[in-house]
């Protein structure tokens, strides 16, 4: 008999070894949790503006005699305006059609809300680098292109499903009324090519 | 895991050397039994818990850093962000698989994480500011499978600091994940 309660009791005690290794079992582990900050935006200039092949003459006697030529930015073609005088004051004839300044936006954000801003630009801002001597011409970066978008130097449009978006630059170019490089009426400007450069600002 | 059991049984069996010291044959037959729990109690808690995937936030682009910006990754994969919060590309949840733990039980689960997500070491100018994490997303309680497997998906909130300014580079951290039964 008292061996039977000996036997009972190991198992007794069997059970509750068993037991107690059966609650409360806890595992632990590490995970690992990670972001990307993706902030900034690149965008590449895929076409530079540009006014073409132009003939041009200055007039640096008068104030305010000057010719403009607007490149629009949604690439519907050059057009030449006389600001003041007569073409024999200065004129812009365009041999060679130019064409708006084109932008992609590419792995920003989908759907998302960007503001393009330009600026730069003004008097003098394009001139030909290889002559310190040649005339220069007045530019101004204006109007953007974004589908719908076809004025004013800012505006905020989405990005497409997968983070891209394209729009154009558009401009001026102005004849130079004065300085000491340019003359009398009629002055024609040196055979070169003017360059200069604007800034486009993207952000969310 | 497998130390931490260990650890557990060992007291039980020095209290059967001290009862069954005269070596009767009941002692040693309750010796066994205990040796056969042991053996038993060891195979049926091999349990493992494999990453399947880190909780990934994905990339994402700020507009600003001047508040305290939240985006929410629900363990569904849904997405709740403050619109200074752009998502350049979409997260994933956190995925676990665990295996190995007994069949049909229910799983206690518990997820906490020392720090916040901070620069990772790899970028040569580390940034001072850093995400706080909080609002761990999953099912707390939740049943094995009869195989005694289950898949655990973790989603989390991540919050800016709300001044200064972030790197454009990779920020992480680590969770606890602590699974009781």
């Amino acid at each position: 008999m008292m061996m039977k309660n000996k036997m009972i009791r190991a198992f007794g005690l069997s059970i509750v070894a068993s037991a107690s290794i059966g609650i409360a079992n806890a595992v632990d582990i590490t995970g690992n949790a990670q972001v990307v900050v993706l902030s900034t935006i690149t965008a590449s200039e895929t076409a530079s503006l540009s006014f073409g092949t132009i003939a041009a003459f200055g007039d640096g006697a008068v104030a305010g005699n000057t010719s403009t030529l607007t490149m629009p930015a949604d690439g519907s073609g050059s057009s030449v305006a006389l600001d003041a005088g007569t073409v024999a004051d200065s004129n812009i004839v365009v041999i060679a059609e130019g064409n708006p300044g084109s932008f992609e936006v590419t792995g920003a954000a989908p759907n998302a809300v960007l503001t393009v801003a330009i600026s730069g630009g003004g008097v003098d801002a394009l001139t030909d680098p290889s002559s310190a001597t040649d005339h220069t011409f007045d530019f101004t970066p204006s109007g953007i292109y974004y589908t719908t978008n076809g004025s004013g130097n800012t505006f905020t449009s989405d990005t497409d499903a997968t983070g891209n978006m394209v729009f154009n630059v558009g401009g001026t170019l102005t004849t130079n009324d004065t300085g000491t490089t340019i003359a009398a009426a009629g002055d024609p400007y040196d055979d070169a090519t003017y360059t200069g450069t604007y800034t486009v600002s993207i952000s969310y | 895991m497998y130390r931490s059991l260990v650890c557990k049984i060992k007291s039980p069996i020095a209290v059967y050397h001290f009862l069954f010291l005269r070596k009767s044959r009941i002692a040693r037959l309750s010796y066994s039994l205990i040796v056969l729990n042991l053996i038993f109690s060891l195979a049926v808690t091999a349990e493992t818990v494999i990453e399947q995937s880190p909780l990934d936030f994905g990339s994402i682009a700020l507009k600003d850093n001047n508040g305290a910006y939240q985006y929410r990754l629900r363990y569904t994969g849904q997405v709740i962000n403050d619109p200074e919060i752009f998502i350049v590309s979409p997260g994933t949840p956190g995925d676990y698989f665990l295996s190995g733990f007994p069949a049909s039980t229910l799983l206690t689960i518990s997820i906490t994480s020392p720090t916040g997500l901070v620069e990772s070491p790899a970028s040569p100018v580390p940034s001072n500011e850093a995400f706080t994490i909080s609002n761990f997303d999953y099912i707390p309680s939740v049943t094995t499978d009869v195989n005694g497997e289950l898949t655990v998906l973790v989603g989390a909130t991540i919050t800016t600091s709300g001044s200064g300014s972030y790197d454009d580079s990779l920020y992480v951290t680590t969770m606890n994940i602590n699974i009781s039964y």
